[in-house]
């Protein structure tokens, strides 16, 4: 394989802009792109499952929402100590994918598809019930943002949270690019397109499930806790099925398996659902507009038709 | 030889689907370095026998054992690493990957470094090299960046059985590797058969019986779920029940 620099020189670019982007957004704008940030980890944790392993989670919230659920818990019951509620809610995500995909990774297909969704819609129930705990479905509001203080890092400043998110984006994608080009991530994709053959040739196809099924909720409780440091609030609706779709959706429309998919179909979203949604409340009208012609013009997702180029660069 | 340490010991194995019994109470045993045929009609439980020998199935009833261990209710992986291969009788490849992915992933089985998250997989350049060696042995090398799924019929059968071998396998269980293939590729297949190394074990499926007996130093037959007989070529072709099966009985 032929070294270039190329990659390596659009992620310098890349970064270079992203850092830049405050000084020239206005706040509104810069809260947007802290949402993209955050749903981009978020369809990256998701693209493991369907890009790498073949597994298309409905149910993908669980995660995200528990890490959600015990980060704004924690902060405002328990302390606002970045570092514990940090592990805590990743850990969470990763634990409840733990515990769901026992019972998941049973199925296959559709079947897996509907024991993730309604696995998800379970514990969305507990939140939007368990109102002592959770605040039922009216969330609960005034979840502090941690405080970075001794870093001279004020967070309630968008422009600082802007950073620090990304800071987390940016370490997630780098570890999300390691595992995908590891003989671990190689496997998944074998498994992807065979499992009687991964079998044979003597890899445990379950427990690569397993393992990437609960990476993939560690990330997705990574992506829960900055969202809601960002909305300073929790509600039930971090854990429903709407955001378990959409984030299925940001994947499919940015391209399964492609890495650089993922983000950019999370970024098309976040910005669709903000901006048109300033002019009409039809907003999903446009969205559902946009998925027709992506699907006529281009059915693998917005970066399809790079995969030939791409997979020099990114394992797929 | 000490049977106990025979590479496949099968003991009346049945395996029921429902009400139907593909198999009923099938026995063989390999000794090492064998080339073993399996030859019989559509729906005689060749291919359900290979399915309960890579564990994909679980036999209803009967023991198997691979180099002298139980395996009977062992999972695939485990008994792949007792270094038991197999090919499948419709090619079963990964379409959306290099055939250099493919080996790869086939010599990458047995190493501990499958277990690896963070290392790129370019970094094992031994892997590499292994499956390296086998496209060039099997006259893959120019089709190492061609994705599998656009490969000919014929490429995509050697590589099902190029997979195999580079699991580096003591036991090799081939499902009717030349299945579909033109004649001049079948003599290609066959070719290859002829150059495995002579300690390996293999157990073949065929029906085309100029391969079957031209590769093997005993055939057995199976017929309805049952082993009809078993013996050397000339026997097996010389049986008259064997000639009832194929030729029909004479009126």
């Amino acid at each position: 394989m032929k070294k270039s620099f190329l990659p390596l020189m659009l992620c310098v670019v890349g970064l270079a802009i992203l850092s830049l982007l405050p000084q020239f957004l206005t706040s509104y704008y810069v809260g947007l792109m802290v949402l993209v940030l955050i749903f981009g980890i978020f369809a990256l944790s998701l693209d493991l499952l369907l890009g790498h392993c073949g597994l298309p989670s409905l149910g993908h919230a669980a995660s995200f929402g528990t890490g959600a659920y015990v980060a704004g818990i924690l902060s405002l019951k328990v302390a606002n100590n970045f570092p514990l509620n940090f592990t805590a809610a990743l850990l969470a995500g990763g634990a409840i994918a733990a515990i769901f995909g026992l019972l998941v990774l049973r199925t296959r297909g559709i079947y897996f598809l509907m024991i993730t969704l309604a696995l998800s819609q379970v514990l969305w129930g507990l939140a939007f019930k368990w109102k002592s705990a959770t605040g039922g479905d009216d969330g609960m509001p005034g979840v502090p943002r941690p405080n970075l203080g001794f870093l001279g890092w004020d967070l309630t400043q968008v422009n600082s949270y802007y950073y620090f998110t990304l800071i987390l984006f940016v370490l997630a994608c780098v570890l999300m690019f390691f595992l995908i080009r590891s003989p671990f991530g190689h496997s998944l994709r074998g498994i992807r397109e065979s499992e009687s053959r991964m079998m044979a040739l003597g890899y445990n196809v379950w427990a690569h499930q397993y393992v990437a099924f609960i990476l993939a909720g560690l990330f997705a409780g990574l992506a829960g806790l900055l969202y809601v440091y960002y909305n300073n609030m929790i509600s039930p609706r971090e854990l429903h099925l709407v955001t378990s779709a959409k984030v299925l959706l940001m994947v499919i429309l940015g391209g399964t398996g492609t890495f650089l998919g993922p983000i950019l179909g999370a970024a098309v979203i976040v910005l669709l659902e903000n901006l048109v949604s300033g002019f009409t409340e039809r907003w999903t009208l446009v969205l559902g507009i946009i998925y027709v012609v992506v699907i006529i013009l281009a059915p693998r997702g917005l970066l399809g038709p790079l995969r030939g180029k791409l997979r020099r660069w990114i394992p797929m | 030889m000490d049977p106990d340490v025979a590479p496949l010991r099968v003991e009346g194995v049945s395996k029921n689907f429902g009400g139907l019994q593909a198999l009923m109470g099938v026995s063989l045993t390999l000794q090492e370095g064998e080339r073993r045929a399996i030859i019989g009609p559509n729906g005689a439980g060749k291919t359900t026998f290979f399915h309960l020998i890579s564990g994909i199935l679980l036999p209803s009833s009967g023991q198997i054992h691979l180099f002298g261990q139980d395996v009977t209710s062992k999972p695939p992986h485990r008994r792949a690493a007792l270094g038991l291969a197999r090919t499948f009788q419709i090619n079963n490849l990964f379409p959306n990957l290099t055939v250099l992915d493919n080996i790869v992933l086939s010599v990458q089985a047995r190493q501990k470094s499958k277990f690896s998250l963070f290392k790129p997989m370019t970094s094992y350049r031994h892997v590499y090299a292994k499956a390296e060696g086998f496209m060039e042995q099997w006259d893959l090398a120019d089709k190492g960046q061609t994705l599998v799924r656009n490969l000919s019929y014929g490429d995509q059968r050697v590589l099902e059985v190029v997979m195999a071998l580079a699991q580096e396998p003591k036991l090799l269980l081939l499902d009717e590797p030349t299945g579909g293939l033109s004649p001049a590729e079948t003599a290609t297949v066959t070719a290859m058969f002829k150059q495995l190394p002579a300690d390996i074990t293999v157990l073949l499926i065929e029906h085309d019986m100029d391969v079957a007996f031209a590769m093997a130093d005993r055939v057995t037959v199976f017929y309805v779920g049952q082993v009809l007989v078993e013996g050397s070529p000339s026997e097996v072709r010389d049986n008259a029940k064997v000639q009832e099966i194929y030729l029909g009985s004479p009126v």
